[in-house]
């Protein structure tokens, strides 16, 4: 127990007074005759004791009184107070606004319980407490009174990024002055998301609490993890491929609904194993920017479940074939462009995309090509001119070399999604590419032996592409296959990128180098913000963002959530406080454990009032006793002339 | 026909309304007129005057005289023959007898020389004096024969009844004389009263009972086996009746000077109490040995008193 006003008690020396008071009057009272005074000594005798009683419950009735409100004047405190019973406090209120925390749990979103929570302590402060409200994700509002920290709590985004909660615990405690005769207080209001505890570099300082809201809310979360494109082709035809992510581990294999969107509406719908992939064929979507996603039905998570990117697919390439005219690869190119899919131009010039080189050219490439033009190397039917090849891949700055081996028979080629049938082809010839240092992730097709086959890579200002084999049927069964097309389009599109632009979607909460003439951007939810052109731009929802240009354009920005937020799983509450530098972090679960938590240094309840509601009821004993049988009805004394008093 | 039979056919009006105006009268107010006398009439007259009945002369079959008419008096005696002669009323008066012998026994004991509102209230021998007084007057005004013994533990005063006129100045001026004074034994003056009263009477006892209530009664008890007429005025002070609001004081008794601490409010309900169980002892011994039995306080008016008095006195014809 403390009190407040110590100096109160000093009143206590009151209680003397009725006790003086008792004597004194003792020894002053007055003198009075009485004739009747027979009928008052009969009276006292039978009264006697009772009067004793009542005059000894007077006296304590009337020092009680006196020692109640000095008590309660000094206004003591008991126990563990009421929240708003406590020091002047600085408190930082760590929201946490990462994506995870977007889940439902009950009938609001994690984040809307937990921001209700926060509210409680604004509704418990005094007026010399002070708040800093630190969103895991977004910028801080520093030093606030209750009423100013209420509105910025309720101004903290939602978001679907990914937060670094031991950054924002270094930042909280940051923010917090110096002691100067406050309480200290962190509090967190988080999901526990096992995924998000860091690693323990840093130790909160022992004078600081740190108090942890959890509220349970595990659920089971489907989320699409990851989306890839590969336009095959001018009008963007392609494949699809999404890669699914179940936090049930024992429902991989049972299925979900998949659905391909473009620009909104469905495209495609398949059967998709949950935790599994799914590969979707893109329709032909005609020039300009389409949003495309991949979309499972809701779970836990919902940002999670789609996710999207921004397909742009190319135009016909200009292509250059320096080779002869009457080979496979002429006759193949020649079918292309009678398709519209490529545009042949006799010479290399500054407008070729790719230049196919079949064999030695008589000419040095590079010389009569723009920087950026693609290489598409494939090597001569004559071994004789082999060295002449290899001495061009030299001078292009390619790693490779093509060289004849001996071999037993026939090589086959794995198959590739890439290019349909690739399995049947049977390489008769000898060559084999040799790494010049190249990496091993170059590969883009090998044969069953494991000997690369089509390679990719950069030189000098140039993309290349460079194929294991001459093309001709004499070499390889492709030339005279119905994979030869398929092939020949993998070669000029996908792999060369020249078949579309597929913008990679950014991590929710993480910048993006918006384009030149940039000026304003338009979330998903239709908040517009200013923004400057080829400055840093993060977006903080999940989805397409519209980027305004000055020229009236629109440009698309996909955002998606990153994938460690889809796992819901939480941590236990020592190694989310432990990871977090706070080990001996208090966690409230309960709202009841919550409101018990909330302001760690709490002064004590108030004892005043029921002191003084005792003191009314000793001045309510007091009139009793003052008071003996006044309350009773009185009996009338029968008088002669009939009349009763 | 003499004034008892009177009494008898035509009770008073028990109405408040049929009250006079003095009859109401606080007796502090009617004692501040003065005399003795004048006092003791005006409430006499007063009163009966309230009853509607002539106060004055009974009637018996023997002539006596005649008066002038007042109003008020029994149109029956009228002198017709008077009136013709003289044109104006006259009621014939006749010839009264005395049968009845009353002894006023008036307690002047220290207690009663006590009031608790000394301005306001009349002291217990002040109301007793006037009191005696009154009766005196009506006792001879209708005749009977009226005597006064006043006493404290000894009689200190005595006048043998007598029904003559001027035996009323005789009473009144013992009755200016009394002083309150000394310790009370009613039950020797009672005795007294009794030895002396040879043919059968009345007493009027006058006290405020601080006695010895065994002694007294037995006393009484004595008096009524001599076939005496007992009636007793108990007179009692308000403050005695509820106790004074005086707090922790210590109260003495006036007459030997005990005392006795306490506070008052603390005590008044069991007071009262004692009071009422006093009073309650007094009442029922006195109807137990054919004794009237009257409590009043000091304040009340004294034509209640005499209205019981009038009211025994019809009883016993």
């Amino acid at each position: 127990m403390s009190f407040l006003a110590p100096w109160a008690f000093g009143l206590a020396a009151l209680a003397a007074l009725p006790v003086v008071l008792h004597l004194f009057r003792r020894d002053t009272r007055r003198r009075l005759a009485f004739p009747a005074i027979r009928y008052l000594r009969q009276a006292r005798d039978r009264s006697a004791r009772a009067l004793k009683i009542r005059d000894r419950l007077l006296l304590v009735a009337r020092v009680g009184l006196v020692i109640v409100l000095a008590v309660a004047a000094a206004a003591p405190l008991a126990g563990r107070g009421e929240a708003s019973d406590h020091e002047p406090s600085d408190v930082v209120l760590l929201i946490d606004n990462s994506g995870s925390m977007n889940r439902i749990a009950g009938d609001a979103t994690l984040l809307d319980r937990q921001r209700g929570r926060a509210r409680s302590i604004l509704q418990h402060a005094g007026p010399s407490d002070r708040f800093w409200i630190v969103p895991a994700v977004g910028p801080a509002v520093t030093r606030a009174d209750a009423a100013e920290a209420t509105i910025a709590l309720d101004q903290v985004d939602e978001t679907d990024a990914a937060a670094d909660l031991g950054a924002a615990v270094r930042e909280a405690v940051r923010l917090l002055p110096a002691r100067d005769g406050r309480y200290r207080e962190i509090v967190l209001l988080s999901d526990f998301q096992r995924s998000a505890v860091p690693r323990p570099t840093f130790v909160v300082p022992d004078d600081i609490g740190f108090l942890i809201s959890r509220i349970e809310a595990g659920v089971s979360n489907d989320a699409v993890v990851g989306v890839t494109a590969e336009p095959s082709g001018p009008g963007g035809d392609g494949a699809v491929v999404a890669s699914l992510w179940t936090s049930e581990r024992e429902t991989v294999g049972d299925t979900v609904e998949a659905r391909l969107v473009v620009d909104g509406e469905t495209a495609s719908i398949a059967r998709a194993s949950r935790g599994g992939s799914v590969v979707f064929r893109l329709p032909d979507i005609g020039p300009g920017e389409h949003a495309i996603s991949v979309e499972i039905p809701p779970s836990g998570l919902r940002a999670d479940d789609r996710r999207m990117l921004v397909l742009r697919p190319g135009e016909p390439p200009a292509v250059v074939h320096s080779g002869p005219v009457d080979s496979s690869v002429g006759h193949a190119l020649a079918t292309l462009e009678e398709a519209g899919r490529v545009s042949l131009l006799p010479d290399p010039g500054e407008h070729a995309a790719a230049v196919l080189i079949e064999g030695v050219p008589a000419t040095e490439p590079d010389e009569v090509v723009a920087p950026g033009t693609v290489w598409i190397l494939v090597p001569p039917t004559d071994d004789a001119l082999l060295a002449r090849f290899n001495s061009m891949l030299g001078s292009l700055g390619v790693p490779w070399r093509v060289e004849v081996v001996e071999a037993p028979g026939d090589l086959s080629l794995v198959s590739s999604p890439d290019v349909p049938g690739l399995e049947r082809i049977r390489n008769r010839g000898h060559h084999a590419l040799v790494s010049m240092g190249a990496s091993a992730s170059d590969v883009l097709l090998e044969t069953t032996a494991g000997a690369p086959w089509v390679v990719r890579g950069s030189a000098a200002s140039h993309p290349y592409l460079l194929i294991g084999s001459p093309l001709d049927p004499d070499h390889s069964t492709l030339p005279v296959d119905a994979a030869m097309l398929p092939f020949m389009e993998a070669l000029l599109f996908r792999w060369t990128g020249l078949g579309g632009v597929v913008s990679s979607p950014v991590m929710a909460g993480e910048s993006a180098i918006l384009p030149e003439g940039a000026v304003s951007v338009a979330s998903p939810g239709g908040q517009v913000t200013r923004v400057d052109g080829g400055s840093p731009y993060a977006p903080l929802k999940a989805g397409v963002h519209a980027v305004l240009l000055s020229a009236g354009e629109t440009a698309l920005l996909a955002a998606v959530v990153p994938p460690s937020e889809s796992d819901l799983a939480e941590a236990s509450g020592d190694s989310f406080g432990g990871g977090l530098g706070a080990p001996d972090a208090v966690v409230a679960g309960t709202d009841t454990e919550w409101l018990a938590s909330i302001y760690g240094r709490r002064r004590g309840a108030r004892v005043a009032p029921y002191l003084i509601a005792l003191a009314l009821l000793l001045v309510l004993e007091e009139m009793v006793l003052a008071t003996p049988g006044e309350s009773r009805p009185r009996r009338a004394v029968a008088h002669g002339d009939g009349s009763r008093q | 026909m003499d004034v008892r039979s009177s009494a008898s056919d035509a009770p008073p009006s028990r109405t408040a309304a049929g009250r006079s105006a003095v009859e109401r009268l606080d007796p502090a107010h009617l004692a501040a007129l003065g005399n003795l006398e004048f006092v003791a009439r005006a409430a006499v007259e007063g009163f009966l005057i309230g009853l509607h009945r002539s106060p004055h002369r009974g009637f018996s079959v023997e002539f006596a005289e005649n008066r002038p008419y007042v109003p008020g008096d029994d149109a029956r005696y009228m002198d017709w023959r008077k009136y013709a002669r003289s044109d104006r009323y006259y009621i014939k008066q006749y010839e009264e007898e005395t049968n009845l012998r009353a002894y006023l026994a008036v307690d002047i004991s220290g207690s009663m020389d006590w009031t608790s509102a000394p301005r306001r209230v009349l002291t217990k021998l002040e109301y007793a004096r006037l009191l005696s007084a009154s009766l005196a007057y009506l006792l001879l005004r209708q005749g009977d024969a009226a005597g006064l013994l006043a006493f404290d533990d000894r009689i200190r005063v005595r006048v043998h009844p007598r029904a003559t006129r001027r035996h009323l100045g005789t009473l009144l001026g013992s009755l200016a004389g009394l002083e309150g004074s000394g310790t009370t034994d009613a039950s020797g003056a009672v005795r007294e009263v009794a030895l002396r009263m040879r043919r059968r009477g009345l007493v009027v006892l006058i006290s405020d009972l601080l006695v010895d209530p065994d002694e007294t009664l037995r006393a009484l008890h004595f008096l009524r086996h001599r076939g005496h007429e007992v009636l007793v005025f108990h007179l009692m002070d308000p403050g005695e009746r509820d106790l004074p609001q005086a707090g922790d004081a210590v109260f003495f008794d006036p007459e030997d000077e005990a005392e006795l601490r306490t506070d008052s409010a603390a005590l008044r309900p069991e007071y009262r109490r004692a009071v009422e169980e006093a009073v309650r002892s007094w009442r029922l011994e006195c109807r137990r040995m054919g004794a009237d039995y009257h409590l009043f306080t000091t304040d009340t008016p004294l034509g209640a008193v005499l209205r019981e008095y009038l009211e025994k006195r019809s009883r016993l014809g």
